[in-house]
């Protein structure tokens, strides 16, 4: 298992996470994750995409058509009432699995 | 909740507005390319090269593209819509094929949704009556008097009703004709007397006005509850009847109620003939009612059980009654049947559906069983025709699956091609249904039950809609599978272009063709006994001619025909009159029609022992015996001296005769209505003549055992019947006349011939046999068409083979013989199984068959040749194509 097929899944709960903050258009982003992983997740915008279209299906995000600073047209997304929902139990569930994960992997030596 | 709307919401835009989303897609992305872009050139990069780093990063557009369109999770919708238009290309550029395949697959559904609505209207559906699981019909029965089953005598109803424990309520009618006058023209009529009880266990109460009370019951009065369809006939709405007067048998009654239009009763074709009732009076119970005897059962008992009562339970409990009644007979009766000393009083509970399906079932059953067999047949035709089409097909699926086409989705294209072909089917199916249920229920005999309910419903549609659903899977999976087997192992080594077929696929179709050939063998059988048995039961002789005769039913209404002067004058003045119209020969009257509903009696002979026999009796006046044509055995027929009392003289049939004096000479001897007892003032009659036996339908297995005598007096109820030179029907119209002429509101009752009343006995066997035999056609049809497309793709396969052959000197009938052989070993085998099969399946249908062999060997012999002659006849054309195969051509192709 590559290491970073287990964050993969998660890439839905790190865009909900983020757009949880304000608003973002897909550019926006893809450049906030790329720094706030510092690299290492190597989710391109080639993923952050169609991740982005399904979890709009699944009606947690919402898309809208603004102008932007820059006087084009861009889709930013939002969170949805339901989306803050299921962030929240993704958030709760991955703190289970990385708490139980970490207690294997990396004991605290006392 | 809102998500979910949402989330609709959503599909539906990704489905409907494809094209915006593809745009704003498109936007979206080129969006990041060029911020991405901008990021590159402010970090120093050329704007050439910031543009390619920012697709680079995206990592190929399409890709991305077509994810996001994953994402929208209507994929599958977009491909079935794919799937359906590639089907309609495909199917498109084969019409022949796809004709045939749909034309076939049209005939047998719609053959099946016709038959599956008759079955289901006269067999399952429930009637228009609430709670019907609980409604019993309930019968006596004294099988010494050759009466298994007869409805109830007035009293033992009476007793039955008030003991027994079962039941909620109970109620009888009886059915009778009434001459109807008072609103439109005077005419006959079915109607019925029932106890006001009787609708208190249908359940049902008028739509207008009122029905009976308990006081009707007893006491006589004139009212008169119409049918809807009556109602509106004569008054043009319910409500403009209530209140109105009719006259039935000349007698005022007063119409009180109007049933709903969905109330139809008696059923017609239950066990005791009635037909459904155009008006309701009260029974009225009268004197003659209340005797207590054992020769009047005219009454039907219908009753509702109470809750938790099974009908096994009530079948015991009135059984139980009837043996106690029986126990408490008054001394008289009981004197009176020592002389019956095999006499016995049964009785039967048994659910009201049976009361009216107990005849027609096993037919019915049967036809439904054959025209599935024609679905059987039809699907495996088809399944090979889909053989062949997937077999050119072989590449292209080799290919696909070689470029990652799952299985499933392979199946899901062949399916949804099915599915096309059948729905087309299908939809033509219901046309065709349409079509023909109407020639069906035409056809139908009169006594089937519920003809007039037969239709178009959601019920038949549903039927429908199942069989296009699950016939895909018979003719798709089989053939599919074999091919896609076939195609990842061998097509893409480059062999595709010229291999046979695999021994696998030989022999699924091959074995598809047996199959046809031997369900067709089982449906011609069949047709062919019912063929044979109808032509022994049309070629019967009844006993008497029934050519040239023409019958006409008088009843005159006792109100105005009060005494026998009377009557008596009616009808000599009508008799005199017939004699003047033309082609008339001979004039006569019976009470009845030797296949009618004559009077039956215990009748007692002289001699030791004073031997005791049921028998028919029929009142004869005029010419009558001889106009029937009655064979005369010995003796004499009636004389005009011998009638009205002047002497007390009857002709018996020989198999009574044989009964009674068994080797004695029956001339002169003397039989008497009902038992030699002191309380029995029936004269003794004198035998005066013996003729041959009469038969009451052309199926019956055993002669009627009659008596004919001539009344002492006109009755008022009479069959006149006259023998013409030509045809008699043409003298139908003057008949009436002549009536009308004598008594205007006299309703003249049917007048039909002879022939057509016997022919009308046959008209439930006519059904079937005509039925079965379009379905054996049907069938034989289909089985050829199986075997000519088999031969004729076999025969393409191998054309590189038979091009070696003649190029090695083969003759052209050598390759004659090889499709011949096959063609032969097919049927042969077809044949052989369908025999097998047929021994089984005749001995389940003997019960239908008159004077017939369910293992007639003419029938199986005629019916294996013409299998095998059509079977040649279908390879006559893929003869024809070996016959002009060029070798260099076909090796060419190579």
């Amino acid at each position: 298992m590559k290491p970073n097929d287990l964050v993969q899944g998660t890439l839905g709960m790190l865009i909900l996470r983020m757009l949880a903050l304000e608003p973002m258009h897909g550019w926006a982003l893809s450049q906030r994750l790329k720094q706030m992983s510092k690299d290492v997740l190597q989710t391109g915008p080639g993923s952050l995409y169609p991740a982005l279209h399904k979890l709009e299906q699944e009606g947690w995000i919402t898309a809208e058509w603004l102008v932007s600073d820059s006087r084009r047209r861009v889709k930013f997304y939002s969170l949805t009432k339901a989306g803050r929902k299921q962030l929240e139990r993704q958030t709760a569930d991955w703190k289970r699995l990385s708490g139980a994960i970490n207690a294997i992997v990396a004991p605290v030596k006392g | 909740m809102m998500r979910l709307v949402r989330r609709v919401q959503l599909r539906l835009r990704s489905l409907f507005f494809r094209s915006n989303l593809e745009d704003e897609l498109k936007d979206e992305l080129s969006d990041y390319v060029q911020h991405e872009t901008e990021r590159q050139v402010a970090s120093g990069a050329s704007p050439e090269e910031a543009r390619r780093m920012a697709l680079v990063s995206l990592g190929g557009v399409q890709r991305v593209k077509e994810e996001c369109r994953d994402a929208r999770g209507v994929r599958w919708v977009e491909t079935s819509v794919n799937d359906v238009r590639f089907a309609f290309r495909t199917l498109a550029k084969t019409p022949g094929l796809t004709i045939i395949i749909v034309g076939a697959l049209a005939f047998c559904i719609g053959l099946n949704a016709a038959m599956f609505s008759v079955v289901d209207t006269v067999l399952f559906r429930p009637l228009p009556l609430p709670d019907q699981d609980r409604l019993v019909s309930v019968t006596e029965g004294a099988p010494a008097l050759g009466f298994p089953v007869m409805p109830f005598a007035a009293p033992d109803y009476w007793f039955v009703s008030a003991n027994s424990r079962s039941f909620a309520s109970t109620g009888v009618y009886r059915n009778r004709e009434y001459e109807i006058a008072g609103a439109g023209e005077p005419r006959r009529i079915d109607g019925a007397r029932v106890s006001a009880s009787l609708f208190e266990v249908l359940e049902v109460r008028p739509a207008a006005g009122r029905a009976f009370t308990q006081y009707e019951d007893e006491h006589s009065a004139r009212l008169v509850v119409l049918s809807n369809g009556l109602a509106q006939g004569l008054f043009g709405t319910s409500e403009k009847a209530l209140g109105r007067t009719l006259l039935l048998d000349r007698i005022p009654y007063q119409v009180i109620g109007v049933m709903p239009a969905s109330f139809s009763f008696p059923i017609r074709g239950s066990r005791f003939n009635d037909d459904p009732a155009q008006l309701f009076v009260p029974v009225s119970w009268d004197s003659e009612d209340r005797k207590q005897t054992v020769s009047d059962f005219d009454y039907s008992m219908m009753a509702r059980l109470r809750p938790n009562v099974t009908v096994q339970q009530a079948d015991a409990e009135v059984r139980a009654l009837i043996r106690r009644l029986v126990e408490n007979y008054p001394t008289a009766i009981k004197q009176m049947l020592q002389h019956l000393p095999k006499f016995s009083l049964e009785s039967e509970v048994i659910p009201f559906r049976g009361e009216f399906t107990g005849n027609v079932e096993r037919p019915l059953i049967l036809l439904l069983a054959s025209v599935g067999v024609l679905l059987l047949i039809g699907c495996s035709d088809v399944a090979n025709l889909m053989f062949t089409r997937m077999g050119a097909r072989r590449r292209e699926f080799a290919v696909r699956s070689a470029l990652g086409a799952g299985f499933w989705r392979l199946t899901q294209q062949t399916l949804t091609e099915g599915l096309i072909l059948s729905t087309a089917g299908g939809a033509l199916g219901l046309c065709i249904a349409r079509w023909t249920l109407p020639v069906l229920i035409h056809f139908a005999p009169e006594t089937l039950p519920r003809a007039n309910e037969i239709g178009l419903d959601w019920r038949m549609a549903a039927f429908v809609a199942a069989v296009t659903l699950l016939t895909p899977i018979m003719f798709c999976v089989v053939p599919f599978v074999n091919t896609l087997r076939t195609a990842a192992t061998t097509q893409l080594h480059g062999e595709g272009r010229t291999t046979t077929q695999s021994r696998r696929e030989r022999l699924t179709m091959s074995g598809a063709v047996v199959l046809q050939f031997s369900l067709a063998f089982v449906l011609l059988t069949t047709a062919g006994l019912l063929l044979r048995s109808f032509v022994n039961a049309k070629e019967t002789n009844p006993g008497f001619e029934p050519e040239h005769v023409i019958s006409m039913r008088i009843t005159l209404p006792n109100s105005t025909y009060k005494t026998p002067a009377q009557i008596t004058s009616l009808f000599n003045r009508l008799l005199t009159q017939l004699t003047v119209l033309p082609g008339f020969r001979q004039s006569g009257a019976i009470s009845d029609l030797p296949m009618g509903s004559s009077s039956n009696v215990i009748l007692t002979a002289d001699g030791a022992g004073r031997h005791t026999e049921r028998a028919d009796y029929l009142f004869c006046l005029g010419s009558s015996l001889r106009i029937l044509g009655v064979h005369l055995l010995q003796g004499r027929l009636f004389a005009p001296d011998d009638y009205l009392g002047k002497t007390h003289s009857a002709v018996i049939t020989e198999g009574m005769a044989k009964r009674l004096w068994p080797g004695q000479n029956p001339i002169g001897r003397h039989i008497k209505f009902g038992v030699d007892d002191p309380m029995n003032d029936q004269p003794w009659l004198t035998v005066i003549g013996v003729v041959a036996d009469v038969k009451a339908t052309l199926t019956s297995r055993s002669p009627r055992v009659l008596v004919f005598t001539t009344p002492p007096d006109w009755i008022n109820a009479m069959e006149i019947i006259v023998r013409t030179s030509g045809n008699p029907l043409s003298i139908a119209k003057e008949l009436r006349q002549q009536i009308a002429r004598i008594d205007p509101n006299l309703a003249a009752g049917r007048i039909e011939t002879v022939d057509e009343i016997l022919g009308e006995s046959l008209s439930a066997e006519r059904f079937r046999t005509w039925l079965l035999t379009c379905f054996a056609v049907v069938a034989i049809l289909l089985a050829t068409l199986g075997i000519g497309g088999l031969l004729a793709y076999n025969a393409a396969q191998r054309r590189q083979e038979f091009g070696v052959r003649i190029a090695l000197g083969a003759q052209q009938w050598d390759l004659l013989g090889l499709v011949v052989r096959d063609c032969l070993r097919l049927s042969a085998v077809g044949v052989v199984i369908g025999l097998a099969a047929s021994l089984a399946v005749a001995r389940t249908i003997s019960g239908l068959l008159y004077d017939t062999s369910p293992f007639d060997p003419g029938t199986f012999a005629s019916v294996s040749f013409t299998l095998i002659l059509f079977a040649l006849g279908a390879s006559i054309f893929p003869i024809w194509r070996v016959m002009h195969i060029n070798p260099v051509v076909s090796l060419r192709t190579e």
